[in-house]
Formats: structure tokens, C-alpha cells, sequence
């Protein structure tokens, strides 16, 4: 996977406006702040090899219910961008995930503001808000730094090796 | 390769364990020259930070020179010698654009941990559980430094280990404590604690220009130490009114500001300190903030308390009111290594401040099980552990 990194954003001064709290019913949301502009988080929100790359190798305990495909990118307004993900209509999990991108406040890069809605999930175990968090923190360190931080693979006393030195 | 391990409770292995590997294009692997045994690295050997897993490698302060770089790898090249700062900063995210890393948003992978624990998670560190990311840590022949362009400091050819190591964590560490006393001409600092970081507190607070520094501690031999430095010392041991001398000391006033270098393990002979040891043994408790009563209560009004030793959980008896009252402010935190270090490398290259004073032992790998535990035992002997590879 090839990511192209701007160099980091930070903008102009600027007043961003307010959040607002979605509903309760309205599923699970989480949001982010990126060190990108608006439109570099638009712009690699829509490539499928970016939300594949970042639900990869999830750790023990997480399972991934997320099978999506891109079903609408827009720009709402000015530094404004909307784009949302559906799982596709094979999945055992039914639902989608919008996310809306817009200038933080002042020269912090960009609010990323994300909601999922989903349902017939197998157990009641299941915990899609991890999921979604996972997802989207992991989108954040892709778009920042071009990799998702990592341990696996390397050497711990777990795994100690008969050598004679 | 080998490398020392957490096996449990007060148990540190040396173990062959596998070579460490590029797992992201912007690490890089490096062999380790010098390594140290840290104050708080005896907090995991007691056992006091959770979500320590048998075999995590151990150590946050390392040093050596770089022997492979990932392909995104910008900065930093085969045969440089660095120095390895303790916290994980990405270098990408807002706060390390900011300078703070130890706040990083990206280098924990198991940032669910703190999140849950915390509210948020700060950056990964080295060999410091998995709270704080699993990455294995120093103390072994080879270790991988993710995002190494953030994570390294290049020394020039020639400079002895010794000399800049501590650059890795006690130096920056005793400096942004200091630093965040705001010292102003003519000021009094109280540093409890004269282990390596109480010491480089001490050292930094006269170096941004303190009057005076008064040191707190029991064991003699680093009641010493601090006295070298220019501190006047007082052994609490043998003052059964602290608060009393601190305030004659200081003009009836108290210290400017007050550096709690101890941390969740303060020793101490006081009723709270006591009941602390005990709930802390039986796991009713978390940590142990004697010290940091203290300084609450010698701190002059208006004055800061600054906080660079590790605390883990939730405070028992802690005199907020006292703080309120006196319209303190509070500074503290895991050091912003990365943002202190060229500055602090300037320094020792100019000879304005020499940091081997503290090395009381050096030692080898093969030595480190039982150097931590003699470290945990013989505080009065052992005061700073190196240990020489390669």
C-alpha cells in the first residue's frame, strides 16, 4: 500500500462551528482530529485500499464486521465533505458508516466526525462501538503518519529460543 | 539475542529471545551500546504498574548505533549513533507537532488500555507494559524504534555512551521538571527524591537559574550526591518536623516550588505513609504519594508542584484542599524527551553539566538480573546502573 503524505496541515486561523450530538438512536459515533485538510481526509476516505489497510490485523478480541463499499463522496460546502460507507448487502451485519469532515478550530487540521449504524449482530456480546473506534483511529494514524502502529512480530521472552550463547 | 525479561513479580530473566525485525516502514533496528536500569523500571519489577506480561522485554534508556532503516525512513541512516528518547512520539500527529509527545495520539497500538483507564492514551514507551503499548524495550542486544525519525537524537562521532544516555529519559526528564517550575531569579526549589532523577531535577534547576535547591531524602549516599550538586539536604529520617525546617529554611514562606521526583513507592515513616504501604500490599491501593503530601504542604501560596515521578492509579488522602487553598499549580506528566533533547545534547557538549556523576555501577547484560536486585534492595549503594553491550 502507497500513501501520499502532504506535508502536515495545520491551516489558517480559523472558527470552526459547533458539533452537535447526534441522537441517541442514532447508533454509535466517535470523532478525530487529523493533522490533514478537509479535503486530503475526503480524498483518502474514498480509496478502498485505505479502510481495507486500516482493518487489518485487528487485535485479539475484535471482530471485524465491516465488508463496506463506497456508496456516496461529497462536498457539502466549502471545506466540507461528506462520504459514507454500506456494508455490502451480503453481510451477516447490515448498516453503514458517514462520515463528515470538516476544519477544526483555529489551525488544527481537520474534524473528523463519524457515525455507524448497524444491526443483526450474531451475539449480544459484540461490541461494534470498539470496532468503529479501532476503525477510526487507525484511519487517523494512516492519514497522519502512513502506518498504524505496531508489536507483532517482535521478540519477547514468550518465545525464547534454545541457543547455547 | 539476548535480553533481559519480565518474568513476574520482583523475577527478571535473561533470556535468548529472537532478533527484532522492521514491522513499519519508518522503523529502524539498532544495536544497543549502552542501556540503564531506571528507577521506575522498579515499579514493573514490583509490580506495581499493571499489564506487564511474562517475557516483555524491559528498558526505556538506550543508546547504539542504527544497523537497518525501513524504507520511509527520512532522517536517520545505517551507522548513525543515537540516542533513543523513552516515549514513542509518531511525530505527525497535533501534539507532536507540538513538542508533546509523550502525548502522541498514534504510537499505542493498545491505546483501548489507557482510554479505559485514563480517558485517553499518551504515546507508547519503551519496554513499559502494555498499557503503554507492549513494545519491547532496550535492555537486550538489539531493539526496533518505530517512527525513528521522531525517535532519535544523532551524536556526534567520538562522544563517549556515558556521557549522553541519559539524554534517553533522566536528563529531559529532571529538565522538564524543573522547567515547569518556572524558576525566576531568586527562587527556592524543594526536589524530594535524590535518586537519578531528583539528581538531574537538581542540577537543571540551578542550570535555568535557581538560588537555592533543598533535597529530601533517607539514604544517605544520595543525600550526598545531591549535596555535590549544590543542594542543601535535609535526611527526613531524622526530622520529625520536615515541614517546620522547609518553612525556617525559606523564610517562614516555604519553596517556591516543590518537584515530587518519587513518585507511587515513597518511603516514609508518617501514619498516611503506613496505611499506604499496606493497602498498596494487599492491592486496596495504588501508589504510594507521601512525597507528594509534602510537597503539597511545604509549597509557598501561589507556588507550583511539579510531578515528574510516576504515579500509577488513584491517590489516597490527597490534600486537594491544602492545594486550593493555596492556589497551587500543578505541572507533571511523561517527559517530552524529543523537545528537550538537542538543547540538553548542547549542553553536555559544552560541558555546562556532566551527567556520569550519577553512575554508581556498571555493569554487563549477563549482570542484570541481579542488578535489579540489588538496585531494588540497596538504595543507598545503587543509585544509577549502566549496563555495557557491543
Amino acid at each position: 500500500m502507497t500513501i501520499h503524505l502532504e506535508n502536515q496541515y495545520r491551516g489558517e486561523s480559523f472558527k470552526a462551528p459547533p458539533i452537535l450530538i447526534p441522537e441517541k438512536d442514532h447508533g454509535y459515533y466517535h470523532s478525530a482530529n487529523i493533522l490533514k485538510s478537509p479535503q486530503f481526509v475526503y480524498e483518502f476516505l474514498q480509496n478502498p485500499e485505505n479502510v481495507k489497510a486500516s482493518l487489518q490485523n485487528l487485535p485479539e478480541g475484535i471482530e471485524n464486521f465491516l465488508d463496506l463499499e463506497l456508496m456516496k463522496a461529497n462536498a457539502t460546502d466549502a471545506d466540507e465533505y461528506e462520504v459514507v460507507w454500506e456494508n455490502l448487502e451480503d453481510s451477516i451485519v447490515s448498516g453503514a458508516i458517514s462520515f463528515h469532515c470538516q476544519r477544526a478550530p483555529e489551525n488544527r487540521g481537520t474534524i473528523l466526525l463519524a457515525q455507524a449504524s448497524f444491526s443483526n449482530f450474531s451475539t449480544s456480546e459484540d461490541d461494534p462501538s470498539e470496532l468503529i473506534r479501532f476503525f477510526i483511529k487507525r484511519l487517523k494514524a494512516l492519514m497522519e503518519t502512513g502506518v498504524i502502529a505496531t508489536t507483532k512480530g517482535q521478540p519477547s521472552g514468550r518465545e525464547e529460543l534454545n541457543l547455547t550463547h | 539475542m539476548k535480553a533481559l525479561t519480565w518474568e513476574g513479580k520482583q523475577s527478571i530473566a535473561l533470556k535468548n529471545v529472537h532478533d527484532p525485525t522492521i514491522l513499519n516502514p519508518l522503523d529502524a533496528i539498532v544495536k544497543v551500546t549502552t542501556t540503564a536500569i531506571c528507577g521506575s523500571d522498579l515499579h514493573l519489577y514490583n509490580g506495581y504498574i499493571p499489564t506487564m506480561r511474562k517475557g516483555d522485554i524491559m528498558g526505556h534508556e538506550t543508546m547504539g548505533e542504527v544497523v537497518e532503516i525501513g524504507s520511509m525512513v527520512k532522517n536517520i541512516k545505517v551507522g548513525d549513533k543515537i540516542v533513543i528518547p523513552f516515549d514513542i512520539g509518531c511525530g505527525s500527529c497535533l501534539h507532536c507537532h507540538d513538542e508533546e509527545f509523550s502525548a502522541c495520539d498514534n504510537s499505542n497500538p493498545n491505546f483501548m488500555i489507557p482510554e479505559k483507564l485514563y480517558g485517553s492514551s499518551g504515546a507508547g514507551i519503551f519496554g513499559y507494559s502494555h498499557m503503554y503499548g507492549g513494545y519491547a524495550g532496550g535492555q537486550a542486544e538489539y531493539i526496533r524504534v518505530p517512527y525513528v525519525d521522531t525517535n532519535s537524537l544523532v551524536i556526534p562521532p567520538g562522544i563517549d555512551d556515558e556521557k549522553v544516555l541519559f539524554l534517553s529519559d533522566i536528563f529531559p526528564t529532571g529538565y522538564m521538571a524543573a522547567v515547569n517550575c518556572d524558576i525566576k531569579p531568586g527562587d527556592t526549589v524543594a526536589v524530594w527524591g535524590c535518586g537519578p532523577v531528583g539528581i538531574m531535577s537538581i542540577k537543571s534547576a540551578f542550570l535555568i537559574g535557581a538560588e537555592r535547591v533543598i533535597a529530601i531524602d533517607h539514604f544517605s549516599a544520595r543525600l550526598k550526591m545531591a549535596q555535590e550538586c549544590g543542594a542543601e539536604v535535609i535526611n527526613f529520617k531524622d526530622e520529625e518536623e520536615m515541614l517546620e525546617k522547609i518553612k525556617y529554611l525559606t523564610g517562614g514562606r516555604g519553596p517556591d516550588s516543590c518537584i515530587d521526583a518519587v513518585g507511587m513507592e515513597a518511603h516514609g515513616h508518617t501514619v498516611l505513609n503506613v496505611i499506604d504501604t499496606v493497602k498498596q500490599k494487599v492491592k486496596l491501593g495504588t501508589d504510594r504519594p507521601d512525597a507528594l503530601r509534602y510537597a503539597i504542604q511545604s509549597c509557598r501560596k501561589g507556588g507550583t508542584v511539579s510531578v515528574p515521578g510516576v504515579y500509577g492509579g488513584v491517590l489516597d488522602k490527597f490534600p486537594f484542599g491544602a492545594a486550593f487553598a493555596k492556589a497551587l499549580t500543578f505541572k507533571m506528566g511523561q517527559t517530552h524527551v524529543q523537545k528537550y533533547m538537542p538543547e540538553l545534547l548542547d549542553m553536555v557538549l559544552e560541558e555546562k553539566v556532566d551527567l556520569t556523576s550519577v553512575i554508581t555501577h556498571r555493569l554487563t547484560l549477563e549482570e542484570g538480573p541481579s542488578a535489579y536486585e540489588n538496585f531494588n534492595k540497596e538504595k543507598d549503594e545503587y543509585i544509577k546502573v549502566i549496563m555495557k553491550l557491543h
